[in-house]
């Protein structure tokens, strides 16, 4: 069962990488400006000759179809190109810059959660007032773009007290101030989530029965309740994956730290049209990953899924 | 010599105590001593290489980065002229188009290959091929017709026209030595550096991580280290390592907190931080080249007109400008030429007003009497109305506000200045056509190449050249032309004088600011030299015990 | 971001933060509306004599790096900001709009294909769409405002979709269809009205989000053109003077914050009111 479900979503995640590739492609070749200029970059000596050799050396004169297929053939067999700009293969360009990236996204996840289910269990069920606070909190939090709330960070941690460093990637030092750039703004909507969740889940009939049975408060809120209200967050985990990439762009821009995020911007301000395709492709390739390994975890936190078949 | 001048160029134009005070080539070391053997030195610079095959390469970075891979034919002395490197003696043939070198025979590359005239024929040639794409190295290689083996250790490179500045171009890590068994066994992967980059210097490129990081160990076996450096036989260190911080804050952070040795290219408002710092020292250089400067397009109206190119020019507070954005450490501009720069003519300095009244009046006379509902002149009813495009992720914050800055001083005589961000591919397009009013950069270039590469006819910006103006001024070309075909000190000076003067009394470019390079160099750090590029150079740099 | 969450603090709270976002909204009307009202100097203008200087009588809220006010740039900038917040959700609304409708109305081919498409595009945070739009339009306002808004179509997409599939299978649209009544007409005449409410509430929400992936485009220098600035624009000018001069930077930034918190804030309000 699992495995013709797995082999099912994985099919369909295909399907979504080649689409996410071809709209890709088409839309970048419908750019406006020459793909040599690009190739070249500025304040390069550029002669007729140097610009035939570069048309002909990128393919550029073949038919759209043609240069389509090349893509795509290139794709299925683990070739994503050459760079324009630094002329190297792009995975050996791209493979360095994955980690930190994925390290940035996890310390943030951690963070975020570590925050948020904090400030949900703290305030669940308490009074309006402890309520009222952390929802205005939380939306604060929830409002404030985190590039800015990077560059506050660095005034105030790094300039104003020295406690961290604002340079990047180096060793976990590093890492503190653009993670809780990145998982504030989150923490505040998961933190709504749960709490809202867990105020559900005390309610339930079940929570009454355990307390019936003499349960203590925080048993039930660790062996029943987090588990419950963690559950709708799982689902939220597409959003999430989104959210920190999409932030880590910025973050990592503001801390200059390496990463695919600002291999990406860099890519499209140059117009490297090998990078941002295989950016992208990466990006839907990860997304596809991340909602199949979701879907096949959610029996193991939810008991009442276990057994049947996913949908 | 030419550090000298810029000392004395600096102190004359009220540039900060401290900025004369650091502006030798050598920075002083904190305890003078005998070197050290071993350790790490890590240097933070600002921008990365393009790529890490300097034959293909543009960036000026790739320089600094690759010097301890590749070595040269010859050394540049400071005072401009070639001394012995790679090559032992050489013969320039009377019409200037053949140079002949005799090369040591000492020489190996790291993997053990020998270096020989094969070698240098092999890697120029590979230069001028069409598939190498060059940027750079093919543009220093100049008229370049040929190399011919002569014998096992003697060589002649041979050009279509006299080319008096290749020992110049020669000396760049740019016309560096690949190993031929690296061109044979893997040239797809020349950019790649790391292993990949096989060269003759005292470092061999160890790793290297895109965008981060470079790491260089020393070679045990190096004893051809040129004249101009200060000891023979391998480096001092062990390793070297450079990081790439792009951030300006991030690099100075770095280097205040000790996380690396020393951080290039601190921006002006970061200067105070580091000098309060205790084990801390400013090491200041003038970038020899061209300065920051608006060229203006002297192909089509309204820039076409000499006046209206004037009155822009005494539009703008120039002095104001600079001291605003780089908080009064960087001097102001007022040749074609940087201070630095060999043949730099000192009679333009104070040569020509911030006058808004004149700039109003040469408007009003070149027929821009009308004014529209924005306060914009006009002409014909058509607005005054100049653009500047530019490539957002090439320029500067810091040029960038001053762009905006000028815009708002020529909106106050009437003028008004669009600032067009684009990305490079469409600017690409624009530069090529001529479709813009002003183009603002800086060029670098340690000989009086920039004069011609920026004003000479033939170096329009489709023939590879930086004649931004779009200037074809007779007069101009014939003296760059006298200037390339000679190699008399007195008279190359002579032509650079001159056309820096024609520049500016005809107003093609106004000059803005000197970019300055300031390092900040740490505490153990000793016998950091700078060459002729004002880069920094570390075979002969050695790392005390902290 | 999606701060699209319905509220949860109790009634009072929820009055007072409504009047407070009230009376700020009312504040960032009259803003936009007259700018002369609020900014001492023109936005534009150069000091080169008063570079950085801190908050003061003359200058409120300190001088930025070419000496302009800081104040007269914010409330300068207020209007380009929201202009383009505002037309980026126009966009993501109309174009949401459209093939929502069209996906429900059409048959079960179409739909699984066009929600299909909204998936995978669904899958792309906005600031990379946006980015990605950029790159093929070019930067400047308008480009930026229509970068932002196809970016967001899929989320109204969604949406719209949803809710006119709940009113197409209702009985009266039933009975209309089977009148004869045109696709057209009851689409316009019934389906629409009863979308309406929802998309209202992620709008307005939307517009903070739009707002906030401005900002970000402009820090990577794709947004307005210079001297023009968006909020976005005037925090990346501070950057580099973090430490000399916080305010050139913090100001734009706290503003940004405080207006998605109130369009947050009027959604919720709206929430309330529309879904009760």
């Amino acid at each position: 069962m699992v495995v013709r479900f797995v082999l099912r979503r994985l099919l369909a995640g295909i399907v979504v990488v080649w689409a996410t590739a071809t709209l890709a492609f088409l839309a970048i070749r419908l750019m406006p400006g020459s793909v040599v200029d690009a190739v070249l970059g500025p304040g390069a000596a550029a002669t007729p000759e140097l610009r035939r050799q570069i048309v002909a050396e990128a393919g550029l004169d073949d038919p759209l179809v043609v240069q389509y297929l090349d893509y795509l053939g290139g794709l299925l067999t683990g070739d994503l190109g050459r760079s324009y700009q630094q002329s190297q293969p792009v995975s050996r360009l791209l493979s360095g810059q994955i980690w930190p990236t994925v390290e940035l996204a996890l310390a943030a996840l951690a963070a975020a959660f570590l925050l948020a289910v904090l400030a949900a269990v703290v305030t669940a069920g308490r009074g309006r007032f402890a309520k009222a606070v952390a929802s205005t909190v939380e939306l604060i939090a929830v409002s404030t773009p985190a590039f800015w709330l990077g560059m506050v960070l660095i005034a105030v941690f790094s300039f104003g007290l020295g406690w961290f460093p604002a340079i990047g990637a180096r060793g976990l030092a590093g890492l503190v101030l653009p993670a809780l750039a990145l998982a504030v703004p989150l923490a505040g909507v998961l933190a709504q989530v749960i709490r809202q969740e867990l105020e559900a889940a005390e309610a339930a009939p079940f929570a009454l029965t355990a307390r019936a049975r003499g349960l203590s408060e925080t048993a039930l809120l660790l062996r029943h309740t987090l588990r419950h209200a963690l559950l709708p967050v799982t689902t939220l985990s597409g959003w999430v994956l989104g959210s920190l990439f999409g932030g880590a762009v910025l973050v990592e821009n503001i801390f200059a730290r390496p990463g695919l995020g600002r291999v990406l911007v860099e890519a499209v301000s140059a117009r490297d049209i090998p990078v941002v395709l295989a950016l992208v492709v990466l990006a839907a390739i990860a997304f596809v990953v991340i909602n199949v390994v979701v879907d096949l975890l959610h029996p193991l936190i939810d008991p009442r899924l276990r057994g049947g078949a996913p949908r | 010599m030419h550090d000298r001048r810029a000392v004395l160029r600096l102190a004359a134009l009220g540039a900060s105590a401290a900025a004369v005070s650091a502006c030798s080539r050598t920075a002083p070391a904190a305890a003078p001593g005998p070197p050290r053997r071993g350790g790490t030195l890590t240097f933070a610079s600002a921008v990365d290489s393009e790529s890490w095959d300097p034959h293909v390469a543009s960036t000026d970075v790739t320089g600094l980065l690759l010097r301890g891979v590749f070595d040269s034919l010859v050394a540049q002395r400071p005072d401009g002229s070639a001394a012995p490197w790679l090559a032992r003696s050489w013969q320039v043939s009377p019409d200037g188009r053949t140079y002949t070198f005799r090369l040591r025979d000492d020489v190996t590359f790291s993997d053990g290959t020998p270096f020989d005239a094969e070698a240098v024929r092999l890697n120029f040639d590979r230069i001028v091929a069409p598939e190498t794409a060059s940027r750079r190295a093919a543009g220093l290689l100049g008229p370049y017709e040929g190399t011919e083996v002569l014998g096992e250790h003697a060589v002649a490179v041979h050009f279509r026209s006299p080319y008096s500045a290749f020992l110049n171009a020669a000396s760049s890590t740019f016309l560096g030595f690949h190993s031929p068994r690296a061109l044979r066994e893997h040239p797809d992967d020349l950019a790649s550096g790391g292993r990949y980059a096989v060269g003759t210097g005292p470092f061999t490129f160890t790793e290297v991580r895109a965008g981060q990081r470079a790491v260089f160990r020393r070679r045990e076996d190096y004893r051809w280290a040129p004249e101009t450096a200060a000891h023979r036989g391998p480096a001092h260190l062990d390793r070297l390592v450079f990081e790439i911080v792009t951030e300006d804050s991030s690099r100075t952070g770095a280097v205040l907190s000790g996380q690396v040795d020393v951080a290039d290219q601190i921006p002006a408002e970061r200067l105070g931080a580091i000098r309060a710092h205790q084990t801390l020292r400013v090491v200041r250089a003038v970038t020899p080249g061209s300065p920051y400067s608006f060229h203006l397009n002297t192909r089509r109206p309204p820039f076409d007109d000499v006046a209206v190119r004037r009155a822009v020019r005494c539009a703008i507070d120039v002095g104001a400008v600079a001291n605003g954005v780089f908080l009064g450490e960087y001097p102001r501009a007022w040749s074609p030429l940087t201070p630095g720069t060999p043949g730099y003519a000192p009679a333009l300095e104070r040569s020509w007003p911030h006058d808004p009244a004149q700039a109003r009046r040469l408007l009003d006379e070149a027929g821009f009497t009308g004014r529209d509902e924005q306060g914009y002149r006009t002409r014909d009813g058509r607005r005054l109305s100049v653009e500047l495009p530019y490539v957002q992720s090439f320029v500067s914050t810091k040029n960038r506000t001053v762009n905006i800055g000028v815009q708002d001083q020529l909106r106050r005589v009437g003028v008004e200045l669009v600032l067009a961000p684009l990305d490079s591919a469409a600017s690409m397009g624009r530069t090529r056509t001529g479709d813009y009013d002003l183009f603002a950069f800086s060029w670098g270039g340690a000989d009086g190449g920039p004069l011609r590469t920026l004003f000479h006819s033939g170096e329009q910006f489709p023939d590879g050249g930086a004649n931004g103006s779009r200037v074809r001024d007779p007069l101009l070309d014939e003296w760059l032309d006298l200037r390339q075909a000679t190699t008399d000190p007195v008279r190359i000076a002579e032509y650079q004088r001159r056309v820096q003067h024609r520049v500016v009394e005809q107003a093609y470019a106004v000059p803005v600011y000197v970019p300055l390079r300031d390092t900040a160099v740490g505490h153990r750090v000793r016998g950091l030299t700078f060459d002729a590029h004002s880069w920094p150079n570390f075979y002969d740099t050695w790392v005390s015990e902290s | 971001m999606n701060p699209g969450r319905p509220a949860t603090g109790g009634s009072t709270t929820t009055a007072v933060l409504g009047a407070l976002a009230g009376a700020v909204l009312l504040v960032m009307v009259l803003v936009v509306a007259f700018p002369d009202w609020f900014a001492p100097y023109p936005p534009e203008r150069t000091d080169l004599r008063a570079v950085l200087e801190g908050p003061s009588a003359a200058h409120p809220l300190g001088t930025d790096q070419l000496g302009r006010d800081v104040l007269s740039r914010l409330v300068d900038g207020a209007r380009l900001s929201v202009l383009i917040a505002a037309a980026a959700t126009a966009v993501g609304v109309l174009g949401g709009a459209l093939i929502g409708l069209l996906s429900a109305a059409a048959g079960t081919r179409v739909d699984s294909l066009l929600m299909r498409a909204v998936d995978v595009l669904l899958a792309f945070p906005e600031l990379l769409l946006a980015l990605l739009v950029v790159a093929v339009l070019g930067s400047g306002a308008v480009n930026t405002a229509l970068a932002i808004g196809i970016a967001a179509i899929p989320n109204y997409a969604r949406l719209v979709r949803g809710q006119a599939l709940v009113v197409l299978r209702s009985d009266y649209v039933e009975a209309a269809r089977m009148l004869g009544v045109a696709p057209a007409r009851y689409l316009v005449r019934h389906v629409l009205p009863n979308v309406s409410g929802p998309v209202v509430v992620l709008a307005s929400i939307g517009t903070g989000t739009a707002l906030i992936t401005a900002s970000g485009l402009s820090l990577f220098g794709l947004g307005p053109r210079p001297p023009q600035a968006d909020w976005g624009a005037m925090v990346a000018d501070g950057k580099d003077f973090l430490q000399l001069a916080w305010w050139v930077s913090v100001t734009p930034g706290a503003a940004i914050v405080l207006v998605v918190v109130v369009m947050t804030l009027v959604g919720r309000g709206l929430q309330m009111r529309v879904l009760r």
